[in-house]
């Protein structure tokens, strides 16, 4: 999607169809009637795209509190609002947040207004060097390359050429330590459910694809898994049974996808 | 009819029943958790859950219904959606009766309190979400109009 689709409030945005989903209000008529036609083809998205966001505040705890790291460079970070990582952080932890829609990025700037430490800048995450090369970025960070990245629910939108590059360009950038708080959402492209929603986001401009983590697990080389592993959403939250047999069909068992810590 | 029982009394009364009245919001909170919004991970629900039992005692020691309210407004800027606000509020009146029983004289004056802390939450949670849909709205416009001035530029 150009700049300027993603500026045209007569299309649906997925990013918008994303907040609506979650239950927010920051979204158009256009993007909750795409909202609607999506959880009419899958019910389960909805508890879906929760799993999913539920994630972030202990993504924030785990990165600051328990493993120490000081600056956080979130990519695709939609909306800061409650619940999103520099709400949840340690004290004096650096937030960079950065996404590529430029309504987001405004109005994201209002809301976070001169809250300390935490930065927004516009980027397309497929690019992460220009973000990171960034003269205001650089200042930030003060030569700190010992950060934790974070892609969340965000692959799902990427190439496998574009998650390959990605995963070099972070591992190269970064010193050793660093992590990489990354998303995998998993299903069977092949489902005629999952044709109709992978149908409706290329026909917006947003293709989305489904790989399996085995493919994923390559792609993300040469980092690699800490200890816990990929996570489906329901061992992340202890939940158990949030799918049924339907939604299995289609998305991965667990909740539909994986989280992960990787480090270098 | 009898008199009131004090407020004191009633405290007392369903204080015998904390773990249940925190155990069955716990559970009202679960049937409910996604329809909420992100602030409300289902590790958290337990301790949210013991957290909003408290606040009714609290409530009955010292009625202060300002306080409900902002309880009630701040729980709708976090994202708690009406679903669970009315589990929660079913949740009390069960845990309510059930504190009241046998001495069924106990509970028109337990349920006068609860309707009066609910009244307050209510509204403290309605006018928060409304004023919280308006504020995105509008906010969504400027920033849409920022955008395209900047990109007009
Ligand atoms: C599904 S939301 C995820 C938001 C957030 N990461 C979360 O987990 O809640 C996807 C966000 O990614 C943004 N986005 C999509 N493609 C992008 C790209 N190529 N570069 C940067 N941001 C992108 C969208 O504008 C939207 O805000």
């Amino acid at each position: 999607m150009s700049e300027k689709s993603l500026l045209d409030t007569t299309k649906p945005n997925p990013g918008r169809i994303y907040d609506y989903l979650l239950g927010g209000h920051h979204n158009f008529e256009v993007d909750r009637r795409a909202g609607d036609f999506i959880k009419s083809l899958a019910p389960f998205v909805p508890k879906m795209v929760r799993l999913t966001r539920w994630c972030l505040q202990d993504i924030a705890r785990t990165l600051t509190y328990e493993r120490g790291y000081r600056c956080i460079i979130d990519f695709a970070s939609g909306l800061p609002t409650m619940g999103h990582l520099h709400t949840a952080v340690a004290p004096g932890t650096v937030v960079i947040y950065s996404d590529r829609d430029p309504i987001c990025v405004e109005y994201s700037r209002e809301i976070l207004g001169d809250t300390p430490n935490v930065y927004y800048f516009q980027a397309d995450c497929r690019r992460p060097e220009e973000l990171l090369n960034r003269p205001e970025v650089e200042a930030i960070l003060g030569g700190n390359r010992r950060v934790a990245f974070v892609y969340w629910a965000i692959t799902g939108f990427m190439t496998d050429e574009e998650i390959a590059n990605v995963a070099r360009v972070l591992y190269d950038w970064s010193d050793e330590g660093s992590c990489w708080a990354v998303f995998l959402m998993e299903g069977n492209p092949e489902h005629p459910t999952a044709k109709r929603i992978l149908d409706f986001y290329r026909q917006i401009g947003e293709p989305v694809y489904y790989r399996p983590l085995a493919v994923f697990r390559e792609l993300v080389q040469p980092w690699q898994p800490d200890e816990l592993g990929f996570r489906t959403l329901e061992e992340w939250h202890g939940l158990q049974d949030t799918m049924t047999e339907d939604d299995k069909q289609f998305i991965a068992a667990g909740g539909g996808g994986y989280g992960v810590y990787l480090v270098k | 009819m009898g008199s009131e029982v004090g407020m004191e009394e009633l405290r007392k009364r369903v204080e015998t029943r904390r773990e249940a009245l925190a155990a069955r919001m716990r559970a009202a909170l679960e049937e409910h958790a996604f329809t909420n919004r992100a602030l409300f991970p289902p590790r958290q629900l337990a301790e949210f859950a013991r957290q909003e039992a408290e606040a009714f005692l609290a409530f009955l020691s010292d009625g202060d219904e300002g306080v409900v309210r902002e309880r009630g407004r701040a729980l709708a800027q976090q994202g708690l959606s009406h679903r669970s606000v009315l589990a929660l509020v079913q949740a009390l009146q069960e845990v309510g009766w059930e504190s009241a029983n046998p001495e069924v004289e106990l509970w028109p004056s337990l349920q006068g309190a609860i309707g009066r802390y609910t009244r307050a939450f209510l509204e403290g949670y309605m006018v928060a979400r409304e004023e919280s849909i308006l504020e995105q709205q509008e906010k969504t416009r400027q920033a849409l109009l920022r955008a395209l001035q900047r990109e007009g530029q």
